[in-house]
């Protein structure tokens, strides 16, 4: 079926088989943009706004193009492989989204007037909400930062977050009865209790590829 | 409300403007698809050495995160340790001391002065480059009560051609202004409509998100480009509260297409560090994509050592028009700036 895709069918087809596909046909690394290029790009944007999102989701999709060999091709669908591209090239901007952040919290800070009425109005203490919780993201740590947005902003399972950062999925006990089921969502491969370092890509060492973390996860 | 959906709210208080990525991503992106060689010019740093927390950890990541951390917060600091500094770190950081400063605004029957050394093109047919000149303003505050303008050539420079000796800015009462004539006379006695134009606005924003609409409102589209040639127009001849230009120099760190020009020479031949966009000259807007190559290039000059704002300038950056790179187009430097009490006093 994958040697046979074509742009027309590459609509129904699943991201596994478009990047198959797209490994003899690189133009049908498209189909993978026209998919996903919003939702990146608009996660991008909440983390280090306007002038840096577009480099890092252009980035990222270079990234994933060269490295698209080396999808594992049982994981039907990419979103989570890609975010975790898009995360690392995000990594590589922490030093400006702390700082982007940190202006977001001032600036957010500033509507609080001393006027009574503007104190109590409901975009005042939203913003408000909203400025401490900016100054609280430049706070995390880097790992905590992509752990805690792609859930929030990415809307990834705990599973797919551990997938996507190549990390054990360890101690999470929950995570998947939460919000297992939702509808529209791809998730096939079956959940392990911990990943090679490559995670979304065919491990190259199965041997000694266990990442040991500071926190003992078993 | 739980922390959760907080986060997501802030999200979406975050998202782009039009929800889509830019138009011109799909063709950089999908444009490297066709060659064979990979574009990758760095390294991808390990995975770091963490675990997925649960997801009561997360949340309580959250909490301690937000009893602990204020704006200036634990985290990685320096902006400038890796050597190179962003148009956006420039801004920020002049921002960052904007926002130190805590003058109070001006009163209404106060005026705002305003010393230069300023080139404008008005006769772009007859001189070029542009020849600087000395000028001072005293402006309303309010925009009711009689201004003042004074120009003089630079000292050991050559004649500037249109030099003003001294103008009367007649301030506007109910609708109403004294006419000047050509020879910047004022007639008292003869009035004409006008509309108010106080030097200080209290409802100019001062924090970035407003400040941005606020330059989107003005500008003649909504590109990034036009919203940054609209700070000129903003902040040129205007008191602007510290943190009203904080909230300029923040707006604007968050525009695409300013670049960093790290050693520029302003109109007072003071040396400085500018953030600047290029525009094509078919296009003194700045709408549309540069499908032609710049002509000419917007500077906001900062001190290289301070960050305080020192100006704007316009120049050539390629040879056309009778131009040549390199040529001023128009521009100001700041000498002083402060709140007087009558025109023509001197602080």
């Amino acid at each position: 079926m994958a040697a046979a895709l074509t742009s027309v069918t590459a609509d129904e087809a699943t991201d596994a088989a478009v990047i198959e596909a797209s490994r003899r046909d690189p133009a049908l690394f498209g189909v993978l943009y026209d998919r996903y290029a919003a939702q990146l790009y608009r996660y991008a944007h909440r983390r280090l706004g306007a002038q840096l999102a577009e480099d890092v989701v252009a980035e990222a999709f270079a990234a994933a193009f060269t490295r698209r060999d080396r999808y594992n091709v049982a994981y039907e669908d990419a979103r989570p492989w890609l975010f975790g591209i898009l995360t690392k090239e995000i990594g590589t901007q922490r030093r400006r989204e702390v700082a982007h952040n940190r202006m977001l919290a001032r600036s957010f800070a500033e509507v609080t007037g001393d006027d009574l009425a503007d104190r109590v109005s409901a975009e005042v203490t939203a913003r408000a909400a909203h400025g401490r919780l900016s100054a609280a993201l430049a706070g995390l740590s880097a790992g905590d930062r992509d752990v805690l947005l792609l859930v929030a902003w990415g809307d990834l399972r705990y599973e797919e977050v551990a997938y996507a950062l190549a990390i054990p999925v360890g101690t999470v006990r929950h995570g998947s009865t939460g919000r297992a089921g939702r509808s529209g969502h791809r998730w096939v491969a079956p959940i392990q209790p911990s990943f090679s370092r490559r995670g979304h890509e065919r491990p190259e060492h199965v041997a000694g590829s266990r990442r040991r973390t500071r926190s003992g996860d078993r | 409300m739980n922390d959760l959906n907080m986060l997501q709210d802030l999200g979406a208080a975050r998202d782009p403007a039009t929800g889509e990525p830019p138009p011109g991503l799909r063709h950089r992106v999908l444009h490297g698809f066709d060659g064979p060689a990979p574009r990758r010019r760095r390294r991808w740093r390990l995975s770091p050495g963490w675990s997925l927390a649960t997801s009561a950890g997360l949340v309580a990541v959250l909490a301690v995160a937000l009893i602990a951390g204020g704006p200036d917060g634990s985290g990685p600091s320096g902006r400038r340790t890796e050597g190179v500094l962003t148009a956006s770190d420039l801004l920020l950081r002049a921002a960052q001391n904007m926002r130190a400063d805590t003058t109070p605004p001006p009163r209404p029957d106060q005026f705002v002065y305003v010393q230069s050394i300023s080139a404008y093109p008005t006769n772009p047919a007859r001189i070029r480059p542009v020849q600087p000149k000395m000028r001072q303003l005293w402006l309303s505050a309010d925009g009711t009560h009689d201004g003042l303008l004074r120009e003089s050539a630079m000292p050991g420079g050559p004649p500037a051609s249109d030099i003003i000796a001294e103008a009367p800015l007649p301030g506007c009462r109910n609708g109403k202004a004294a006419v000047v004539d050509q020879h910047w006379k004022v007639h008292p006695d003869q009035l004409q409509d006008c509309s108010v134009d106080p030097a200080y606005r209290a409802d100019v924003p001062t924090n970035a998100a407003d400040m941005l609409r606020y330059l989107r409102g003005k500008a003649n589209d909504h590109s990034d480009a036009a919203k940054f040639l609209e700070i000129r127009v903003v902040i040129r001849e205007k008191y602007l509260t510290p943190g009203q230009l904080a909230a300029v120099f923040e707006a604007a760190s968050h525009l695409s297409g300013v670049v960093v020009v790290p050693d520029v020479v302003d109109v007072a031949g003071r040396r400085g560090v500018a953030v600047a966009l290029s525009v094509p000259a078919s296009d003194p807007t700045g709408a549309s994509p540069p499908a032609k190559a710049s002509i000419w290039q917007q500077q906001l000059i900062f001190d290289p050592t301070t960050y305080a704002y020192l100006g704007y300038q316009t120049v050539a950056v390629a040879d056309v028009d009778g131009h040549k790179r390199g040529d001023l187009l128009g521009g100001s430097a700041a000498l002083q700036n402060a709140i007087v009490d009558r025109a023509g006093q001197v602080p």
